[in-house]
């Protein structure tokens, strides 16, 4: 991208380059699937990063656990705006979303799966193999073609490694 | 993992077990060789106890979610965003921005607090009725109760007939301290009985310098002056 000039500019193209997949996915999660209210919702959180920069450092915790929660806040003050906005129907009970009565396990879940997409491909896959596909060390050894001693290896790692991501981000097990 | 640790490794062939245990994917012959090292071996009995809470975690995570490969958020994301970017700093003060947004949004939130109640709830319970005055050959009784709100005041207004009415039409009209009048109502003149009409002005309570009934020939009937 050679158009961006400004420093303002660039401070925001880094975020977006480095942040707006992951957000995007969580967001798109926390809106039940609604593009267009995951785009505001997403463009308010990065503009608010832009403008609390501070608040990114990484001194300060885990960049993608203050973006996410923002986001979360957003999506959270929005749908009650929108529950309150009808003053005249104040008779009919407003629907409950069920798309932010669950906000939290939603964040950290998606700190999870944002951790896990930031493993290499190598752990993920014998995590995926032996947790999510409940194979045994020694079926995953054969599946993925690797002796079962890697295998244990890259568990191990792997493991580890989204336990250190995790710890970082705040979420405890 | 320290350099003490990784040597550690090398002597001790259950040091990568750790996961794979958590995880319930050993065979059942290894897992039970692995339960007798636990029992001799501090530090894979601490990374267990480490890691012990993982499998909670990664349940969270639904497989598809693990394999899906994420989608790119909308191409006009990061233009919009520049845009903004841009608008906010021609604007100027960064800071300023952001307080002002957020003086607007509890100035919104306090209106939206004092106007739903105010559109839902009935304050008149309170309020005192207070006797208006009635022109020298009116045969009528009246109050007039006010009940303050966001939007303006409620009055209600109990008119009892002592007699036989003329059968015209009424108006019910408000004047501010600023001199604006206002007919809030207007109604036909009933055989006998009370009558009580609900209005309402966009007036502040104090604002109000007087009430007036007149007839539709602007014959004065009921008067109150604050």
């Amino acid at each position: 991208m050679s158009t961006v000039t400004t420093p303002d500019a660039e401070l925001m193209q880094r975020l977006h380059d480095e942040h707006a997949s992951a957000l995007w996915s969580f967001v798109l999660r926390l809106t039940n699937g609604d593009r267009a209210r995951a785009d505001d919702i997403t463009q308010e959180t990065l503009l608010r990063a832009w403008r609390n920069l501070d608040a990114l450092e990484p001194s300060r915790g885990s960049p993608r656990t203050w973006l996410f929660t923002v986001a979360r806040r957003i999506a959270i003050d929005e749908w009650r705006a929108r529950r309150i906005r009808p003053e005249f129907s104040t008779d009919v009970l407003p629907e409950r979303p069920s798309t932010t009565d669950d906000t939290d396990g939603i964040l950290q879940t998606w700190l999870v799966a944002d951790a896990l997409s930031r493993l290499s491909e190598d752990h993920r896959a014998a995590l995926v193999c032996c947790y999510y596909e409940g194979r045994s060390v020694r079926d995953a050894a054969s599946m993925l073609g690797i002796p079962e001693g890697t295998v244990k290896s890259r568990l191990h790692y792997g493991l580890r490694g989204l336990k250190l991501a995790l710890d970082e981000m705040g979420v405890n097990g | 993992m320290t350099a003490h640790d990784d040597g550690g490794r090398y002597d001790d062939p259950f040091a990568d077990s750790d996961a794979a245990y958590v995880l319930g994917a050993l065979s059942a012959s290894d897992r039970q060789r692995y339960e007798q090292h636990l029992r001799e071996c501090a530090r894979c009995a601490s990374s267990v106890r480490d890691l012990a809470g993982m499998p909670g975690l990664l349940g969270r995570v639904h497989t598809d979610d693990v394999r899906a490969v994420p989608e790119p958020p909308p191409a006009t994301q990061l233009p919009q965003l520049l845009a903004a970017v841009a608008r906010e700093r021609r604007r100027g003060r960064r800071l300023t921005t952001v307080l002002v947004g957020s003086v607007a949004a509890c100035l919104l939130a306090l209106a939206t607090a004092l106007v739903v109640p105010a559109l839902t709830g009935d304050r008149t319970a309170g309020a005192a009725a207070v006797a208006m005055t009635a022109a020298p050959s009116a045969p009528i009784r009246a109050t007039a109760q006010f009940s303050s709100s966001a939007w303006g005041t409620r009055i209600r207004l109990r008119c009892t007939y002592d007699g036989p009415y003329p059968a015209d039409t009424y108006e019910f009209v408000v004047k501010g301290r600023d001199g604006a009048r206002q007919q809030i109502a207007t109604w036909n003149g009933a055989p006998t009985g009370t009558i009580t009409v609900d209005a309402t002005t966009s007036f502040a309570e104090t604002d109000i310098a007087s009430l007036l009934v007149q007839t539709h020939a602007g014959r004065p009937v009921l008067r109150l002056d604050r």
